[in-house]
């Protein structure tokens, strides 16, 4: 798909802070993390896994089907569950993906948005030139009005002298920060993870276990499975196995993440998106918290920003 | 003026602020460094000890055993079998996972949105035909009849040049692979 933005930017994402120059908006106060206010706040819990196929079985009962309700006549987007551990473990079993977070229409104009966004809000220019009044100097008038044969004259440091003051440059730093509002953010994710499962680029695994810590085994499991040029997998925290962390410090195209770091512009830049089962129904419930909220997230009389 | 007394052999002269009471010359104002040492600027600043005795490699330690790779990896080329064999194939694939439930007597007809058949089937025919349902077409495959659609259409790997490149051409025919 010609979205022109595969693998071509340096930059990384990370999570945003905001800014400190400029006034925030309220909604912008917490960075990423109020984006996760899907009822409380708490931190997924890690689980712990015992035995392979009974815990792979137990996975699936557990977390292979929606815990979001469809409604009727949509049925569920499906995946593979695959697993990192062996070359071979492709089939483990079938995952249902709730259709209103990876069935959405593809709005390629919110991933404009959203994309744009994330590479302007945190962006301030330090460009700064001077004007006619503060470059030094340019105080006297160079020569007299009339009699020189030469054009009238009032300052050396006038814009049309060289070395004179710049007319309308940059004026100091300037920030480019703004906010879109937070359900396009939302629906930014939603339609990037539709994107990512329609072209078959989205794989979801059981866990981050490995083998070895080796990334010459990563590289060449990627090569295998055809998971394209670059990969990036995304656990449900952010304390994660030795193996997958050694593996892949060293190599470049491959990302770990934690879920609350996962953004449009990550999703865009890596070919692959590769999500672990429980970040697979945490994306989804936080997701779809916001189809169903109607009050607003902090009390009307604080101050808004945004609200004409 | 006076030099700095951490012993770093910085060039260049300092003035810096004292806490020693019996030193009452120390003038507690503004640092300057002048950075007509040896080096110019970056040399002022030391990183740690410029000399150092000679160390003996340490040889990184084995790691783990190295789970080794396949040969290459699998092609995503497809050919079909022939169209009577992916019947027979599909309708005892079928036949197997949905043999309790009362279905139609045609396979074509058989839903195949129930689980766990769902999950048997799908996993059997990946691999029996080296052909797995990509996760973009999973929720379509919801009858037997859509299965027989998707696993009688092949699938090639290679465009046309690298198709030509590996096969016998005839003699006057010559490709020229290298860019002037």
């Amino acid at each position: 798909m010609a979205l022109g933005m595969q693998g071509m930017w340096r930059t990384i994402t990370s999570l945003g802070k905001g800014l400190s120059f400029g006034r925030r908006l309220p909604s912008s106060q917490a960075s990423y993390s109020s984006l996760w206010q899907g009822g409380n706040l708490e931190m997924p819990r890690p689980i712990v896994l015992l035995d392979k196929r009974e815990e792979i079985e137990s996975l699936l009962l557990r977390l292979g089907t929606c815990e979001v309700p469809i409604s009727k006549p949509f049925v569920p987007r499906q995946a593979w569950l695959e697993s990192m551990r062996d070359y071979d473990e492709q089939h483990l079993g079938l995952v249902d993906l709730h259709p209103d977070v990876f069935g959405v229409p593809p709005r390629l104009d919110i991933l404009h948005q959203v994309v744009a966004w994330q590479r302007n809000y945190k962006r301030i220019s330090h460009a700064h030139t001077k004007t006619r009044a503060e470059v030094r100097g340019g105080g006297r008038k160079p020569r007299p009005q009339k009699g020189t044969g030469r054009s009238r004259q009032g300052s050396i440091r006038s814009p049309i002298w060289r070395g004179g003051g710049v007319a309308h440059g940059p004026r100091g730093p300037k920030s480019y920060y703004y906010m879109l509002p937070m359900k396009i953010r939302v629906l930014g994710l939603k339609v990037a993870l539709t994107i990512k499962h329609a072209q078959d680029d989205l794989h979801i695994i059981d866990s981050v276990d490995l083998p070895t810590a080796d990334p010459q085994y990563m590289m060449d499991f990627v090569r295998y499975r055809h998971w394209g040029d670059s990969v990036l997998i995304v656990d449900i925290n952010d304390q994660m196995p030795e193996n997958i962390v050694k593996a892949t410090e060293t190599l470049n195209t491959i990302g770990l993440i934690p879920a609350v770091a996962i953004n449009v512009y990550s999703m865009l830049k890596y070919q692959t998106l590769v999500l672990t089962l429980p970040t697979v129904r945490f994306l989804e419930k936080k997701l779809l918290w916001h189809d169903t909220r109607f009050a607003p997230l902090y009390p009307y009389h604080m101050p808004y920003r945004d609200i004409p | 003026m006076a030099t700095p007394k951490d012993g770093s052999g910085r060039q260049g002269s300092w003035t810096f602020i004292t806490r020693d009471l019996e030193d009452r010359t120390a003038v507690p104002f503004a640092v300057y460094r002048t950075y007509s040492g040896a080096g110019g600027f970056w040399k002022t600043f030391s990183f740690g000890k410029t000399s150092k005795e000679p160390v003996a490699m340490q040889l990184p330690e084995p790691g783990p055993p190295v789970v080794p790779a396949p040969t290459s990896p699998p092609s995503l080329s497809y050919n079909p079998p022939e169209s009577s064999d992916l019947e027979a194939l599909l309708s005892s694939v079928l036949r197997d996972a949905y043999r309790t439930q009362t279905g139609p007597a045609d396979w074509r007809c058989q839903d195949i949105t129930s689980e766990p058949g769902r999950t048997q089937v799908l996993t059997r025919l990946a691999r029996d035909l080296g052909r797995t349902v990509p996760g973009s077409q999973l929720h379509e495959m919801r009858r037997g009849e859509d299965v027989e659609r998707f696993y009688s259409i092949p699938v090639r790997d290679k465009n046309r040049l690298e198709e030509m490149a590996v096969k016998e051409l005839p003699a006057n025919i010559k490709i020229n692979w290298d860019y002037e």
